[in-house]
């Protein structure tokens, strides 16, 4: 999938974007099977920058393209058919349902998939140690319990793309190296790319290029 | 599986319960106006004029001191205008023996006691039994009593005197009664058989064919004017009726208007419980919506996060309303089975007081009763379709 912006600046970052920013307020190109990593320190637009590009918020000026169609003329169902087979993400904030078992957050994703196997999300859940809580709530969960099963449920589906919103923030090194090998297995999979942001480091992905965000 | 996975999303306790009181709401409703729309539908039935019991009024002029001496009975022109009313339907004079009769009882029944004989039309009669006729050859007369001498008879004077009750089914089985017939012209002896009960008309009624015979042999030969009538209205709670009566000092066995007047007064009882049922529906309508609007708002941020997930929102507004079908489903068939169930008690226990004309089913009642559930199905689905779309 290809990714224009054309001087896009967010609403909360109008009159403060970096001259220096390789994202706001300039011409950026993301082409496809091309994987990058887009770095700032925090407060720049990072998850804004993702959730703009996965159609969930509106307020910018200048226009986004995906496809060279502008993201503000697509419609809700054609987001929702973008959403299954396009684009996966890894929310910062993961988006869990906590009322629900961590399985039946694998499940919510899962039955979208009539043709996905139950045992390669339990494969999946082994082999980023979170087996054990698959049963409890997810609100009985640590935050880096929850972000391998948002991993988890982010690899579920197909995609073109791939959107990690710093995705690794509360692992720990044994664990991050684990839940990048998972990525890049299902990833290249899928002849998919990445599009991952972060506060610099490239953990253990590979990236085709870094754009600098603000 | 998808709607395995959203029904644990949307189905918490709160919501079981918000679910539970928007039924009983819904059934209150649902049950009290299909049946009291049923209920009236009979009643209305049954005093509209084309109902099966016949409206038939007994009617006399009133005695008052001026007319005490003879004008108290109809003339040609009285019952002429009568007949041309608008609410008369038939008309008939009651005509009268011009002899003396006097009746000895049986071996069973004994007494000995003067009556008199009236003759109706045969069509007048609340039912007419099987030899309700007479000719010369004859061995008996038949004869109709009233109702209430029946009454008399098996509550207060056979109990006391040890003596046989009787009732219609046993009446072939009754003994006739000796009697004679007698004038200054001569005499005859009789026969009498009682052949059946007369609810309305408070007479001893033997055939025509018999008065007019017994009349032209021994009675005396003048022709009296008829003193009452009989009246089959087209509808007897009829403002014209009324009018026409008080006008004409006219008086009628008040059994007919009474009724009317409770008729009046069960309608207008039937048409509070009617409001009263609408009203019950309008808010359990409201009750059911807004619960749903509230388990919507509630769940707000999670139809948001599925949409965010790839879900479409006719996936998700589906979901709501297979879950709402199911709600009405179960509802309706618990609403029409209680109908059902409270339409038959009532048209029971017509039955057990001898109010026997009543249909069981009524095509307009499971119209209006599917229409209802139509209807609430229907804006509920609108109405979630409409909040799904906005999030």
């Amino acid at each position: 999938m290809l990714i224009h912006f054309e001087n896009v600046v967010p609403q909360p970052l109008h009159g403060v974007v970096n001259p220096k920013s390789e994202v706001w307020q300039t011409s950026l190109e993301l082409q496809a099977h091309k994987s990058y990593q887009v770095y700032s320190p925090s407060g720049k637009g990072k998850s804004s920058f993702l959730h703009i590009i996965y159609g969930l918020r509106n307020d910018f000026s200048g226009n986004v393209k995906l496809n060279g169609k502008d993201t503000k003329s697509i419609s809700v169902d054609e987001w929702a058919v973008i959403r299954q087979n396009q684009l996966s993400i890894v929310f910062q904030d993961l988006r869990l349902f906590l009322e629900l078992t961590a399985w039946e957050n694998l499940l919510v994703k899962a039955s979208l998939y009539p043709e996905i196997k139950e045992n390669e999300l339990k494969e999946h859940a082994d082999f980023l140690g979170v087996s054990h809580v698959l049963q409890k709530p997810a609100y009985t969960l640590s935050y880096g319990e929850r972000q391998r099963i948002a991993i988890i449920r982010s690899l579920i589906q197909p995609f073109e793309i791939l959107l990690l919103d710093e995705p690794f923030s509360h692992l720990d090194e044994g664990n991050i190296q684990k839940a990048s090998e998972l990525i890049n297995q299902k990833v290249k999979a899928q002849n998919a790319s990445i599009l991952m942001t972060s506060l610099g480091y490239d953990y253990h992905l590979q990236f085709d290029e870094k754009k600098l965000l603000g | 599986m998808t709607n395995q996975i959203l029904s644990k999303i949307f189905r918490s306790q709160k919501n079981k319960k918000q679910f539970l009181f928007a039924g009983i709401g819904f059934l209150l409703g649902f049950v009290l106006l299909v049946s009291s729309f049923y209920v009236y539908l009979q009643i209305q039935k049954t005093f509209s004029n084309n109902t099966e019991l016949p409206d038939y009024l007994i009617v006399s002029k009133q005695v008052t001191v001026l007319n005490v001496l003879g004008a108290s009975t109809f003339s040609q022109e009285d019952l002429q205008d009568i007949q041309k009313q608008p609410f008369t339907d038939k008309m008939a004079a009651f005509r009268s023996g011009n002899f003396k009769v006097w009746a000895y009882g049986n071996d069973y029944l004994q007494f000995q006691t003067e009556l008199f004989f009236e003759s109706i039309q045969k069509e007048m009669l609340g039912k007419i039994p099987n030899n309700w006729d007479w000719e010369p050859t004859d061995k008996f007369v038949p004869v109709i009593i009233p109702k209430d001498f029946v009454d008399q008879y098996n509550f207060v004077y056979a109990p006391s005197q040890n003596l046989p009750l009787i009732s219609e089914s046993l009446l072939p089985t009754f003994p006739s009664l000796k009697a004679r017939i007698y004038s200054n012209k001569g005499e005859r002896n009789i026969e009498l058989k009682i052949v059946g009960f007369e609810e309305r008309i408070p007479s001893i009624l033997v055939p025509e064919p018999f008065l007019d015979w017994a009349n032209k042999e021994i009675g005396t030969s003048e022709t009296k004017n008829p003193a009452r009538i009989v009246i089959k209205a087209k509808n007897p709670a009829s403002p014209e009726l009324a009018t026409y009566l008080k006008t004409k000092n006219l008086q009628v066995n008040t059994e007919k208007t009474l009724l009317s007047k409770i008729a009046g007064q069960v309608m207008e009882v039937l048409g509070i419980v009617g409001v009263l049922g609408v009203a019950f529906v309008l808010l359990s309508l409201v009750i059911i919506s807004m619960s749903f609007k509230l388990i919507l708002s509630e769940s707000k941020d999670e139809i948001r996060l599925l949409m965010q997930l790839g879900y479409t929102h006719q996936m998700i507004s589906g979901y709501l309303n297979k879950s709402f079908l199911r709600f009405m489903a179960f509802y309706g068939v618990l609403g029409i089975i209680l109908i059902g169930v409270s339409i038959y008690a009532f048209y029971g226990y017509m039955q057990s007081r001898g109010v026997g004309h009543l249909t069981l089913f009524e095509p307009l009642v499971l119209v209006l009763g599917l229409g209802f559930i139509a209807l609430t199905t229907l804006y509920n689905i609108w109405n979630i379709r409409g909040l799904v779309r906005n999030y």
